[in-house]
């Protein structure tokens, strides 16, 4: 194990039932996330990048394995005793509620359940989340009058304002244009280093996981293909798989961009 | 491990839940069908269906009920298109008015084809054919039925033409493709399930009905009003149970159809993302305005001679204004029968309505094996037509307590009505995001607070049609109920047939039309309320 290991993920497997016969969705995963740390998970669709996320916040236990959060055992704990948040690629915003009761409503519940705070620090803490994600002029507004991408802020500010020690991200920006995802790149990254907080990233995008990054977890069908830092991956791909489904890509990316930019 | 038994509390109540609820169902829908089926074994079957009564009513309502069906269907898919794929002004309008028939009980549209085109009716009378008008028998039961039926089987049409996916089309005109082949090969095959669906259950809704046939019927016996004659005025409830289990044919058969398209089409079909406003082509409209015009008239004849019956002394001999119908029938026994009405439609609507939603959360949003059974116990009840119910419920429940209440006209009706809500509220669960639950668990909010401050207000807008749609089918029912209801109990639309025995016509226009108004409130409040908490929340 690591010297600084926030979250240990101990050779986990999950099982499937399909059409009868059982196949593993995880079949043995195990990684150490370092405190801080932001690990994108890059893989093709159903490798299992979605089963591992929500095993790891506890939406699904599973058949064998464990989850460490600072050394102790946590792989039967409820979610909302994880001290982690999570932000979903459709954002599952409370349509029924203000952008600033969406933020706050959470909290308020655990400072009354709690006595932990009184409803004015929420309020100010919402007020203070609302203006550092850039999106305080909408506090009064209603989800469904939002972009996708003040939805999608409104989404990682209700997660921060219960102070997660782990944010998870499961494809948080396959819906948006190119411009609001690099703005959104940004603030993640901010949030990260402001925080410390540590930050799992599934992606389908090569290019994001790179730019993002302090190691990428390279899947293919249930297993882990490679962990590395960017660097590493592209100068030593662990093998074929990794090498056409992640470098070649980027590369294939970078030549069209560049040809256009070149004339 | 007391994280474990946290979450092995919590799917302890959802299980106890569902566990109740089927009980419940169980309770209302399938215990009085089992004990019905017992009465059975009393009947001489080949009694009954070789009876020459049974053979002529068989064939009639076979025959009958298919013209009806197909006018009926027809006549709706032609609206659908022209109020949804026609650019024409006044659609609301339209579909509003094409939809009143529906808001008053088949009983009354019998009533309504007698005073319009029998041999003294008032459009008889304006084209000078009261000689050779003869309403009675297949004319008056086929256009009697396709008043009331045709406005349901529109709403479902119109409904699933809003939705197709229109970037088809844009497709095929860029392409170059004809606009009636573009119908031909794309509107049709994707409109073939639908028709299908709104085909059988219009049919089943037809053939069950004894409303219009009872009435105008004159000499040609149905099978629905001979078990109207048989369970009631003859009190012979084996005879009824057995032309009961016949009419249950072709409502289970409605109910499959309904049940596997939807399986299938739910999936195959995206909703249309930008609002097309139809075809402009002149002709076109033209056609639409004339047939939407016309269609409206024929929805509004009956109302208007109610309006008209109502306040004359008695037609067509004395035409002479007077207030003297509405006093007789609020002075009477109308009023109570009002009163208990409205108790039977509120009660019904607020318990359906909270079951409904319970039942639709379940087997939605907290899935499990049991959820499974728990759905189809909630839609079953949309295969057994609502006379079968009512033999069902007289042969389970004479004799104990609960027979002569109000309380077992909530029940029937309950059991009657429950699957359309249900499914409404299913269907919008459905809709909502899949991860608000994984949400509420992570940031700590419980499952029941999720259900009380996230879910239930998304879900006003549904609950208000479930609530609007339980409370009218209420008000204008006639089938389960007339087996059950005592002189105590009685529901307005049940006076309706008490009130045929008298020459005067006016006293059922009357009460056809208090019970329209109510259900038109009705719809009126529930719009409002909707478009009221709609507005709140643009407003920002
Ligand atoms: N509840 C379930 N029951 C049965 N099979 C499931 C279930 N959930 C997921 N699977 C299957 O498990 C596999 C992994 O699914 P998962 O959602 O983790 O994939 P993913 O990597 O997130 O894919 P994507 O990139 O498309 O989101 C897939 O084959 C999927 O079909
Ligand atoms: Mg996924």
């Amino acid at each position: 194990m690591m010297e600084n290991c926030k979250l240990s993920i101990r050779n986990i497997t999950k099982q499937y039932k399909n059409a009868g016969a059982r196949f593993a969705a995880l079949d043995g995963v195990s990684v150490d996330i370092e405190a801080g740390e932001f690990l994108s998970v890059l893989g093709p669709s159903g490798c299992g990048k979605t089963t591992l996320l929500r095993i790891i916040a506890g939406l699904l236990s599973p058949d064998e394995g464990q989850i460490l959060l600072d050394g102790k055992d946590i792989t039967n704990a409820p979610p909302s005793e994880r001290s982690l948040g999570i932000v979903f690629q459709n954002y599952a915003l409370f349509e029924n509620m203000t952008v600033f009761d969406n933020v706050s409503y959470a909290a308020k519940l655990k400072a009354k359940r709690e006595k932990s705070a009184t409803v004015a620090d929420v309020k100010a803490r919402t007020a203070e989340l609302l203006g550092e994600l850039g999106i305080a002029d909408l506090a009064k507004k209603y989800p469904s009058a939002l972009s996708g991408g003040q939805m999608q802020r409104v989404a990682i500010a209700r997660t921060l304002i219960l102070n997660p020690e782990i944010m998870l991200f499961d494809e948080p920006m396959s819906a948006l244009d190119i411009a609001t995802r690099i703005q959104l790149r940004a603030v993640i990254k901010n949030i990260q280093k402001k925080f410390g907080t540590t930050m799992i990233y599934i992606t389908h995008d090569q290019e994001e996981a790179f730019a993002m990054s302090d190691r990428i977890m390279v899947m293919e069908k249930a297993k882990i293909s490679q962990i590395d830092t960017p660097r590493a991956i592209v100068s030593y791909p662990a093998n074929e798989y990794v090498k056409s489904f992640v470098v070649d890509n980027l590369r294939a990316k970078i030549e069209s961009v560049s040809a256009v930019l070149e004339y | 491990m007391t994280d474990l038994r946290i979450k092995k509390k919590r799917s302890v109540a959802i299980g106890f839940s569902k566990f109740s609820l089927m009980l419940i169902l169980a309770f209302v829908v399938v215990l009085p069908l089992v004990r019905m089926m017992t009465v059975l074994q009393f009947v001489d079957f080949e009694d009954v269906f070789y009876s020459p009564h049974f053979k002529s009513a068989l064939i009639n309502s076979i025959v009958y009920t298919l013209a009806s069906t197909v006018i009926s269907v027809v006549v709706a898919y032609l609206l659908a298109i022209c109020t949804v794929r026609v650019d024409i002004r006044f659609k609301r309008v339209f579909s509003i008015l094409l939809t009143l028939p529906m808001l008053i009980p088949s009983i009354s549209h019998g009533t309504g084809m007698i005073v319009l085109f029998g041999s003294n009716g008032i459009v008889s009378r304006l084209f000078g054919l009261t000689a050779v008008s003869n309403i009675y028998g297949a004319p008056g039961i086929i256009l009697g039925s396709v008043m009331y039926a045709f406005p349901v089987a529109y709403i479902m049409l119109a409904d699933v033409l809003r939705y197709e996916d229109m970037a088809v089309y844009e497709a095929a005109d860029i392409l170059g493709i004809s606009r009636t082949r573009a119908f031909l090969k794309i509107s049709l095959p994707y409109m073939k399930k639908p028709l299908l669906t709104a085909f059988f259950s219009t049919f089943s809704m037809i053939v069950t009905d004894y409303g219009v046939p009872l009435r105008i019927g004159g000499q040609e016996k149905t099978l629905s009003s001979l078990m109207y004659e048989s369970a009631i005025g003859r009190s012979e409830l084996g005879q009824g149970a057995v032309f009961g289990l016949v009419l249950l044919i072709p409502a289970l058969l409605s109910f499959g159809v309904d049940f596997f398209s939807k399986e299938k089409a739910s999936s195959s079909f995206v909703r249309s993302s930008g609002q097309s406003h139809g075809s402009r082509q002149l002709s076109l409209r033209i056609l639409a305005y004339i047939f939407c015009g016309l269609m409206v008239v024929f929805s509004l004849l009956p109302i208007i001679a109610f309006v008209l019956l109502s306040i004359v002394e008695n037609y067509p001999n004395r035409m002479n204004l007077t207030f003297e119908n509405y006093a007789f029938i609020l002075n009477g026994d109308g009023l109570q029968y009002l009163m208990n009405s409205l108790f039977i439609g509120l009660i019904t609507a607020l318990i359906g309505t909270a079951i409904g939603f319970v039942c639709a959360y379940l087997t939605s949003r907290a899935k499990s094996p049991a959820s499974r059974i728990l759905h189809l116990l909630s839609i079953t009840s949309m295969a057994i037509p609502g006379m079968v119910l009512g033999i069902s419920y007289l042969t389970t429940f004479a004799g104990s307590a609960l027979y002569g209440t109000i309380m077992i006209l909530v029940m029937v009706n309950m059991a009657h009505f429950l699957s359309s809500p249900y499914l409404m509220m299913y269907n919008s669960f459905g809709k909502m995001n899949e991860n608000l639950e994984a949400v509420g668990s992570t940031l700590g909010i419980g499952r029941l607070r999720m259900l009380g401050r996230i879910f239930l207000p998304q879900s006003f807008p549904t609950l208000a049609e479930m609530f609007s749609y339980l409370f009218v089918n209420s008000m204008m029912t006639i089938s389960a109920v007339a087996f059950l209801a005592t002189s105590d109990t009685r529901p307005i639309s049940l006076m309706i047939k008490e009130l045929e025995r008298s020459p005067k016509v006016g006293r059922i226009a009357v009460v056809s039309l208090l019970i329209l108004a109510v259900n038109i409130l009705i719809k009126i409040i529930v719009e409002r309320v909707k478009s009221l908490a709609a507005r709140k929340r643009l407003e920002q």
